[in-house]
């Protein structure tokens, strides 16, 4: 029989370095998780992505054991990171504060299929290149369905 | 140490996206989301009210001081001892039960490794089981809550050192060598990148794969000759490059074992 689900928790963390200090130790404490085990797991887990920010979503269950399911870094932080731009814009419609290319949109959009509620590559490219606009980032060139 | 927690209301799921990269480059460590808010944590010394206010920009904020504090707690209250191959139980203060293993650790993990329910754990005590440790001198390489020195002690080891580069752990493993009476082991926080310079006759290290490759060539000039290290905290996909690098530095594979998709590495110092 299927284990009865208590709930869900939805987390941002660096790969590598989870700890039980905030936000885990609170978030999966206040549940009855035994945090260290969550660490242990996740940190193994994500040794090849070190410090990146993975967001990840635990499903706990009633006997307090649980799952978890690690993603891919964020659409907003590969952006940031292909554009070499620590920061957004604070004026995205005015300023633009850096530039990447559809080739690069293209690469996250592939990255980032699985966790986007896109069907086709070309809806996932738009999403990207929405949240690049977002940030203040110009996509150069032409999209390559235009 | 104390935390901030930076609650943002009454933003969608794209919007929380871009704050978690700004704020993450700003040194925030981790965010909790939900569907209309996001919550971001940082340390207290890091926490730079004009730079969360230029990332944030118009949008609303709250922020909270989050004291230090044990999380596990509610966990700590009631898990269920740990029995290791009918070897070594593993229980809390509270657990009144019969003991029937050779061996027994008490330990009240608060928010360190090493509570025996771990797979590397048992692999690790597993490994030692099987070897001479009486008289033997052990360094226990992230020590967590000593567990693992405990047990080398109680296998007889002349003397164990143990560090940890975290603060808690430190104070929580000193707390458990008290609980066990524990008398030849010394445990001292770390956090400098330079192992101690003696040599150890055992190395204990249940760490994760980044920091035993890191470590490697110190933790073979640390092993005597035939000295032997046990490396866990791995999966089995770790297996090969910790094995090549470990071969690299003189340490031979010798022993391998396996539980849950986790392994303990055992390694001879040639």
């Amino acid at each position: 029989m299927a284990k009865e689900i208590s709930g869900f928790v939805k987390l941002q963390v660096k790969g590598g370095q989870a700890n039980p200090a905030p936000p885990i130790g609170p978030a999966l404490g206040s549940k009855g998780v035994n945090i260290m085990e969550f660490c242990k797991q996740f940190n193994a887990r994500t040794q090849d992505k070190i410090g990146k920010i993975l967001p990840v979503t635990l499903t706990v269950y009633t006997d307090k054991s649980f799952d978890f399911v690690i993603k891919t870094p964020p659409a907003a932080v590969q952006l940031m990171e292909l554009a070499k731009q620590p920061h957004g814009s604070k004026e995205p419609n005015r300023i633009k504060v850096g530039k990447v290319t559809w080739a690069q949109v293209e690469e996250i959009a592939k990255d980032k299929m699985a966790d986007l509620n896109c069907f086709t590559l070309h809806s996932a490219m738009s999403m990207v290149a929405g949240t690049a606009r977002s940030m203040g980032f110009t996509v150069e060139g032409t999209a390559p369905w235009a | 140490m104390n935390y901030v927690e930076v609650t943002i209301n009454n933003i969608d799921e794209d919007q929380q996206e871009i704050l978690v990269a700004q704020l993450s480059d700003a040194g925030y460590e981790g965010f909790v989301q939900s569907a209309d808010s996001l919550q971001a944590y940082i340390d207290e010394p890091t926490y730079d009210a004009t730079e969360l206010k230029e990332i944030t920009g118009d949008s609303f904020f709250e922020t909270k001081i989050i004291p230090k504090q044990n999380w596990n707690e509610v966990w700590e209250s009631n898990f269920e001892p740990v029995i290791v191959e009918d070897f070594c139980t593993i229980r809390a203060d509270f657990h009144d039960i019969e003991v029937t293993t050779p061996y027994e650790i008490i330990i009240t993990p608060k928010m360190s490794f090493g509570t025996g329910h771990h797979a590397t754990t048992q692999l690790v005590m597993m490994a030692m089981k099987h070897m001479d440790i009486a008289g033997k001198t052990v360094f226990d390489f992230g020590t967590g809550t000593g567990v693992l020195a405990i047990m080398a002690e109680k296998l007889g080891a002349a003397s164990v050192f143990g560090i940890d580069n975290d603060e808690w752990s430190v104070e929580n493993a000193l707390e458990n060598l008290g609980r066990n009476n524990s008398t030849r082991i010394t445990v001292e926080q770390n956090n400098t990148d330079l192992l101690p310079q003696a040599q150890y006759d055992i190395i204990l290290a249940n760490i994760n794969r980044h920091i035993l490759l890191q470590y490697m060539p110190q933790l073979a000039t640390c092993t005597v000759k035939d000295g032997i290290v046990l490396m866990s905290g791995l999966l089995t996909s770790d297996k090969d490059i910790i094995t090549a690098t470990a071969g690299a530095q003189g340490l031979e594979l010798f022993d391998y074992q396996e539980l849950n998709n986790w392994i303990v590495l055992s390694f001879r110092r040639k």
